[in-house]
């Protein structure tokens, strides 16, 4: 169970508390400040504070990022991972982004399968003498889920771990002690301590190059337009489309952390 | 002063150090700009938002190389980015656009330019990279298997690694 649960528990559990002792006024009056005050910050980290304008239209909209897998499109070339490789100085053996493959053989066997963590990235052929048998088959990228309610930046003892006001999640490695604690928090596995710079580390939705009005590696280097970044305060924007008309998913959406990369053609055996 | 007090004083004095250390060190180690935009240090998105990028936006290549751009629009290949055929290429989009902002004479490709992350020419391996077969990809996409396909298609077995330039040009690659 992740943090981000347990806080959405204890907020009625406090509210039991009152009503059990209501002669406590002033037990009663601090967990209403501490509620208030707990609701203003999570409002400030959430809000987007930025604005640009549509390229096309020229309109104003504030800046909230989201980002898009269609994987029915994917191809499993593992481009985007190689991209992401270079662009990050990702050290040898660590992926910040990475491609999987789900296998369903007749039988009714499902089977889960990924590239090499290292260059070329290729999928190999998977089921050999068997590929008579595969019913179904389609890849899907995983990547850092920029989650709405983080439990990697509720861990952080030092507050290392924070949100743009554009809402993405980033770590700042100065201060970054590297305990690891985000590691094991994050529920889709994204992050992973820096063998280089002894930090925690993850996708950063290329922040550098979004600030620059570039798409992120990954998407700029995919040959089938699976992967696509975009601004959901836009109603231009073909990702805020998506998200409002297509049948888009989250992954783990019972970890109840509002993930902002959104997939769509997932079946329910991904995880 | 009784016995008792005397010890109260001593927690008091004690309490009030350990509150003016507490302060004191999150003075010193608590950044300035903690907070001024959120819970974190103000400068650190910046810092991030600095960092140099590497990969080209296929929209760089366009100016000086429209009627390639043009082509490979019009083709299958119309997403495929240009650095997965021609390398990343930053060294030589830098170079170009720095050589037109001085209007010096210079060349941005080549051996005498200094570029080193651009290539040249048709290459299997490349074509392989994304088209090797393979179980997964969605129905439609053509997997080519280069051990045996120029043999299939009619043409001599062959080492060259530029065997698939002979039926196919990658900006539009339909045979």
């Amino acid at each position: 169970m992740t943090s981000s649960n347990r806080g959405l528990e204890m907020a009625p559990a406090a509210n039991n508390v009152n009503n059990d002792v209501p002669e406590d006024n002033s037990r009663r009056n601090f967990l209403a400040e501490m509620a208030i005050i707990g609701g203003a910050a999570m409002s400030i980290s959430i809000l987007p504070a930025m604005s640009v304008a549509n390229e096309e239209t020229g309109e104003e909209h504030k800046v909230t990022y989201a980002f898009l897998v269609d994987t029915t499109k994917c191809i499993g070339c593992a481009r985007c991972v190689e991209a992401c490789v270079a662009e990050n100085s990702v050290p040898e053996g660590y992926l910040r982004t990475w491609v999987e493959r789900y296998v369903y053989f007749e039988d009714g066997t499902i089977t889960v399968d990924s590239h090499p963590k290292t260059a070329p990235f290729s999928f190999g052929m998977f089921a050999g003498e068997h590929e008579a048998l595969v019913s179904n088959s389609f890849y899907v990228s995983k990547l850092c889920n920029h989650c709405v309610n983080t439990p990697c930046i509720q861990v952080c003892p030092v507050n290392a771990s924070y949100m743009t006001p554009e809402g993405v999640v980033l770590i700042d490695k100065e201060h970054c002690i590297g305990c690891s604690y985000c590691v094991q928090a994050c529920p889709f596995n994204t992050r992973f301590i820096n063998p280089v710079t002894q930090t925690a580390d993850k996708c950063t939705w290329c922040y550098h190059r979004l600030k620059k009005g570039l798409r992120t590696a990954c998407v700029t280097a995919c040959p089938t337009g699976t992967r696509i970044i975009g601004n959901i305060e836009d109603p231009e924007d073909p990702v805020h489309i998506a998200f409002t008309q297509k049948r888009v998913d989250v992954l783990k959406s019972y970890m109840g952390t509002r993930p902002k990369t959104r997939y769509i053609g997932l079946t329910t055996d991904v995880i | 002063m009784s016995k008792d007090t005397r010890h109260l004083w001593r927690a008091a004095f004690i309490g009030l150090l350990a509150v003016c250390g507490f302060i004191g060190l999150r003075t010193l180690m608590v950044p300035a700009s903690f907070g001024s935009t959120g819970p974190y240090r103000a400068e650190a998105p910046e810092e991030e938002a600095a960092r140099k990028e590497l990969l080209p936006d296929q929209k760089e290549c366009k100016p000086c190389h429209e009627a390639r751009y043009e082509k490979l629009q019009g083709g299958a290949h119309k997403l495929v980015h240009c650095k997965h055929c021609h390398g990343t290429a930053r060294e030589h989009v830098d170079r170009c656009k720095e050589l037109a902002a001085s209007g010096k004479e210079g060349k941005c490709a080549g051996p005498e330019s200094g570029v080193t992350d651009l290539y040249k020419g048709i290459n299997s391996a490349k074509c392989d990279k994304c088209h090797h077969p393979r179980v997964g990809p969605p129905k439609g996409f053509p997997m080519i298997d280069i051990s045996t396909h120029p043999q299939e298609m009619g043409a001599e077995p062959t080492d060259d690694p530029a065997v698939c330039g002979e039926c196919h040009d990658g900006h539009d690659p339909t045979p």
